[in-house]
């Protein structure tokens, strides 16, 4: 795959062409193993493009670290899983300098974050210290210690999950925390078919999953950096504009969604642009977006007990904000 | 990426906010110079302060807080303290609107502030321009609405910007204004101005034409206000003139009036706008003695229509007037008039005897008359005087001929009524020397004897009497009367020293009262230039001056005498004297000329503009309306009887070869418009195009885009599947990077193809079932 010129937003259809097969090839690897959730697949192809990290919110069980297992090995990445629990320790993440008797020196040990694909399951288990952790690692994809720092792999994305029903004895993560995340996705229950089809599989667990790569980590950078060529033109750039400041004058919301949400909306939709074959935006991509990605962003003015019907609540809201700011014409 | 045009920043718009504001504020301060209000004190302070204060923000910040809390209870007490002392509202509330105006525009100022300081200098300048009724109004309130309209649209932006929150940005008084002023040039789109200046201009229009269009109302000059506010008179024009007041008006070069004339052929050569008689000298100057102001009788009830003493009745000539504010309340006429029309009922005193009107009080605004039969010789008959101080037998035959054959019922009523007043005051003192001493008056008489004695009538000695006084004196704006004892004009005629119109005049009644005919000094104004421009004569204060009448026994009237150099020292008799023309006269083409001919205009066309000018200017249009339209008729006529013509001429190779070819370029060139040209020329255009908002292609792309969506929509499918190429390129053309575009031309034109085609396979579907 070539890039395009830096100086030029336009790139040639083989580029694209190229970038939608490469991106077909993971799409087609993945659904060997998740099952009838090609949206949700769609959208964690979109924020690997786009370079961000993804909040996966649901009930234990529904296939979220297959999910993440199934990305790594379609594009021949480290598949790393943290356990959060309380008593994690931000060095059991990132990892910890230990005194090497041979050399006689302090030796830097790579934590688990040391991966392209790092699942952080149950993340609002863990301590808030230890959760912030991964606020360097997620921003900047290095880990600084002993100020020292240390690259992790290219790419990298973290998948984190919560629970949204058992809150019992966690630490919801922070607004900075939450705003680190390019979007937040529910995988829900499978339909009916695609379950028994689950059913009737012989495997018991996601080591058992046996994926040949089809793209290489280089293909990967080289549809990020595609991605982030793809041509937004002016009225598209303000519709995102006019979204994201209404979430700001929205009575409901406590705050609007801060400039980086608004980045990276822009980068979600130039992501789904490409994967959808296209050099340029169209606002349907906005429109799409929008929801999975501003809504974790977005708390409520008055504050309900139940997480569940507060994230309704806010994707309500969103929708409602979407519906009324007219896209370009 | 293009690079989208810029818009102004949250602190710029606050920063041009403030500048409107300040704009606005001065400038309404202002259009108080134009009444008499006494607020020289608030317009010395606001002048400078408020453009320091606008042009350096910061210092806005800089007053304490204890100045904005003593501030309001400050404005408040002066008011109040104005009003009691005063007991005039009307100004005490424009010198509260100055004071709270000043304090707006140097107090820092958030949305309702700016509102309430347009509100306050709308005040004032509605104020201003219904009681002075000026062209100034005009040039104020267009003012005032473009800078209002764009404070209310910085205003509205600064607004949308901050998201309704209410607040200044901060840092916004740290201002550079050329920096400012660039990205304003920058930020503007000249379209956008364009249409905003082209809108203002359709509402000016279409108020115009509404205020052309509306029925004519007549509303009375009865504001007692106007009275208060509007300026009072800045000239000499009164019943007690000193020697050199005249002379004083005459240093101003402003209009005094202008004057429409109905038959410019018909203008004098000499033109003596009469205003005041004079008769009683007090050594100082003249005045009206009480005698002469008996033979005035106050003003009549109002009236539109005026009935004067003129004989000219069969003269068809009109003169309208338009009379400037601050002149006097006399009003300039040459003569007798037979009919005088105001626009409005108005109430007018008029002399018959004197040939002299005036309004009841000095006009406050322009005031327009016309006159209708204006005698413009120079010779005022006066029966009245002849009856009883010359002619002693006014019942004789003679006199009754002599009198009698142009008397009307309206002016022996007018003539009765003057004897019953006189007879109960003093009598006219055109004879006396009052303030004369008994060594002046026998210098007086030397004089006389040295001009050649009394003579054979009063403007025979007028003629002598104006050579003597010419060869001793030359004509000076800047004279001076010198020291000594005694009467002033017999020190002046004693010396060689130049002198000033009243001067000559004052010293032409001296001598000729010392020789026994009865004289009167007369002021006004002599002279006027054509303005082309207008198609009207102006006459301006500097053509203020003073000249004599004198009495001519064997006529039976007053004759105007001029001893000034340059005058005529009796009128002229002879017919082309009489009617020069105004082609003859000097002509003014200044730019001040042209700025009276806008004022003129305004007074002809909007201030003055009844019912009659109206219908007048509706017919003049509907006639205007006709003959085009009959024109243009004639023409397509005239081009199709040739084009047949020529289609019958015999046709020969040259003429078939030439229509060929004229016919072969016209289908070329709409085949290469459709072909390239059309496309060439928006692509030209989209490389021009400020914004990818204003890019003609993406703007086309999106308008063939929402035929497809409709298209979708008709057949229930998302896209119908002949069309998902076509909208594939569409969307490119209206999202998309310029550099992958297909050629626009051929995309719109595939997809209108599509569309037709589309079309056609849904209509002939129902008919295939």
């Amino acid at each position: 795959m070539v890039l395009p010129d830096p100086m030029s937003d336009f790139f040639s259809a083989t580029q694209v062409s190229a970038a939608r097969e490469s991106l077909h090839k993971i799409r087609e690897s993945m659904r060997g193993t998740i099952k009838g959730k090609d949206t949700v697949l769609d959208q964690v192809l979109t924020a690997l493009v786009a370079g961000g990290h993804v909040l996966i919110e649901d009930l234990p069980g529904v296939g979220k670290t297959t999910l993440a297992y199934a990305l790594a090995r379609s594009m021949d990445c480290v598949f790393s899983r943290i356990q959060f629990t309380s008593d994690l320790l931000p060095s059991d993440v990132t990892g910890v300098a230990i005194y090497d008797e041979t050399i006689k020196e302090f030796v830097f040990k790579k934590g688990p974050v040391f991966a392209n694909i790092v699942l952080a399951d149950e993340i609002n288990r863990a301590t808030p210290k230890t959760q912030s952790s991964l606020l360097e690692v997620m921003d900047r994809g290095k880990v600084t210690v002993d100020g020292q720092a240390h690259a992790v792999g290219a790419p990298f994305m973290v998948f984190a999950t919560q629970n949204p029903v058992d809150y019992e004895g966690t630490f919801p993560l922070p607004e900075s925390q939450m705003d680190r995340f390019l979007m937040r996705l529910h995988m829900g229950y499978p339909q009916a078919a695609d379950e028994l089809e689950i059913l009737r599989s012989t495997r018991t667990g996601y080591d058992a999953i046996a994926m040949e790569p089809v793209v290489t980590r280089s293909d990967i950078l080289q549809l990020q950096q595609l991605a982030a060529h793809v041509f937004i033109e002016d009225t598209v750039l303000d519709y995102i504009l006019r979204i994201v400041g209404a979430t700001r004058t929205e009575a409901d919301f406590r705050a609007g969604v801060s400039v980086r949400g608004g980045l990276a909306l822009k980068h979600a939709v130039q992501a789904r642009s490409l994967l959808e074959g296209r050099d340029f935006v169209v606002p349907e991509d906005v429109a799409a977006l929008a929801v999975p990605v501003l809504a974790h962003r977005l708390t409520l003015v008055r504050p309900v007990s139940d997480g569940m019907e507060e994230r309704r609540l806010v994707v309500a809201t969103l929708k409602r904000i979407i519906a009324a700011v007219p896209p370009p014409v | 990426m293009e690079n989208p045009r810029p818009q102004l920043s949250q602190i710029e718009l606050q920063q041009l906010r403030w500048f409107l504001g300040g704009l606005i504020g001065v400038v309404s301060a202002w259009t108080v110079f134009y009444m008499e209000v006494d607020a020289l004190l608030a317009l010395a302070v606001i002048t400078p302060t408020v453009p320091f204060f606008t042009l350096f923000p910061r210092f806005s910040r800089a007053l304490p807080a204890l100045f904005h809390r003593l501030a309001f209870p400050l404005i408040v007490t002066v008011f109040a303290l104005d009003l009691w002392g005063n007991r005039e509202p009307l100004p005490a509330m424009i010198r509260l609107d100055l004071m709270l105006l000043g304090y707006r525009c140097i107090s820092p100022r958030g949305r309702r502030e700016d509102l309430q300081l347009i509100l306050l200098a709308l005040f004032v300048v509605v104020v201003t321009g219904v009681f002075t009724v000026s062209p100034a109004f005009v040039v104020q309130i267009l003012f005032f609405t473009g800078a209002a309209l764009g404070l209310l649209l910085a205003v509205t932006l600064s607004d949308a910007r901050a998201g309704g929150v209410a607040g200044n940005a901060a840092g916004w008084e740290q201002v550079s204004w050329p920096d400012l002023f660039r990205r304003l040039r920058a930020a503007a789109d000249l379209r956008v101005v364009a249409l905003a200046g082209a809108l203002f201009c359709g509402v000016v229009v279409l108020s115009a034409l509404l205020f052309l269009a509306l029925p004519r109302f007549e509303i009375t000059n009865d504001f007692f206000i106007d009275r208060l506010i509007t300026k009072s008179s800045r000239t000499g024009f009164s019943e007690n003139i000193l020697f050199g007041e005249v002379n004083k008006i005459a240093q101003d070069g402003g209009m005094a009036f202008a004057v429409d004339v109905k038959d410019p052929a018909a203008v004098p050569a000499e033109l003596y706008w009469r205003m005041l008689v004079l008769d009683e000298y007090s050594g100082q100057g003249f005045r009206t003695s009480a005698g002469l102001r008996n033979s005035f009788p106050p003003a009549r009830d109002k009236a539109m229509v005026h009935g004067g003493a003129g004989r000219a009745r069969e003269d068809r000539t009109t003169w309208t007037i338009y009379y400037q504010p601050g002149v006097s309340r006399y009003l300039p006429l040459m003569g007798g008039f037979g009919r005088l029309h105001f626009g409005e009922p108005q109430a007018l005193a008029q002399s018959p005897a004197l040939r002299i009107a005036a309004l009841p009080s000095e006009p406050a605004k322009m005031v327009g008359y016309r006159v209708e039969g204006m005698d413009t010789d120079g010779v005022l008959r006066d029966r009245l005087f002849a009856r009883e101080h010359i002619l002693p037998a006014w019942d004789s035959p003679r006199a009754r001929i002599f009198f009698n054959h142009e008397a009307t019922p309206r002016e022996a009523d007018d003539a009765e009524a003057a004897t019953g007043r006189e007879s109960e005051g003093k009598e006219p003192t055109f004879l006396e020397l009052g303030g004369v001493a008994a060594g002046d008056l026998d210098k007086l008489r030397a004089w006389v004897a040295e001009i050649g004695g009394p003579g054979a009538g009063g403007p025979d000695f007028a003629r002598r009497a104006g050579a003597w006084l010419q060869a001793r004196h030359t004509y000076s704006l800047d004279s001076t009367t010198p020291a000594g004892e005694g009467d002033v004009i017999v020190r002046w005629m004693g010396s060689r020293e130049p002198g000033h119109c009243e001067l000559f005049a004052g010293s032409m009644v001296l001598l000729a009262r010392s020789a026994g005919h009865p004289t009167r000094l007369v002021t006004g104004f002599k002279g006027g230039v054509w303005n082309p421009t207008s198609g009207s004569i102006t006459v301006r204060n500097s053509d203020a001056h003073a000249w004599c009448e004198i009495w001519d026994e064997a006529n039976g009237s007053w004759v105007r005498t001029d001893a000034t150099p340059g005058g005529r020292i009796t009128p002229a008799t002879t017919a082309g004297a009489l009617s020069a023309g105004a082609s003859r006269m000097e002509q003014d083409t200044g730019w001040s000329a042209r700025l009276d001919g806008l004022r003129v205009f305004w007074y002809r066309r909007i201030v003055s503009f009844d019912q009659t000018s109206q219908l007048e200017l509706v017919r003049g249009t509907k006639d205007q309306l006709r003959t085009m339209l009959v024109g243009l008729r004639e023409l397509l006529e005239t081009r199709v009887r040739e084009l047949v013509e020529w289609l019958r001429q015999p046709w020969d190779f040259p003429r078939i070869f030439g229509s060929a070819a004229a016919l072969g370029a016209i289908v070329g060139g709409v085949w290469f418009w459709r072909s390239s040209g059309r496309s060439r020329w928006m692509a030209w255009r989209s490389r021009r195009a400020a914004s990818h908002r204003h890019d003609p292609v993406r703007r086309e792309a999106s308008r063939w885009l929402a035929r497809l969506e409709r298209r979708a929509r008709a057949t229930g499918a998302a896209t119908p599947p002949e069309l998902a190429g076509t909208r594939e390129r569409l969307l490119r053309l209206r999202y998309g990077a310029r550099e992958g575009w297909a050629p626009p031309a051929e995309v719109f034109a595939e997809a209108k193809r599509r569309l037709r085609e589309l079309g056609r396979a849904g209509r002939t579907k129902p008919a295939g079932r």
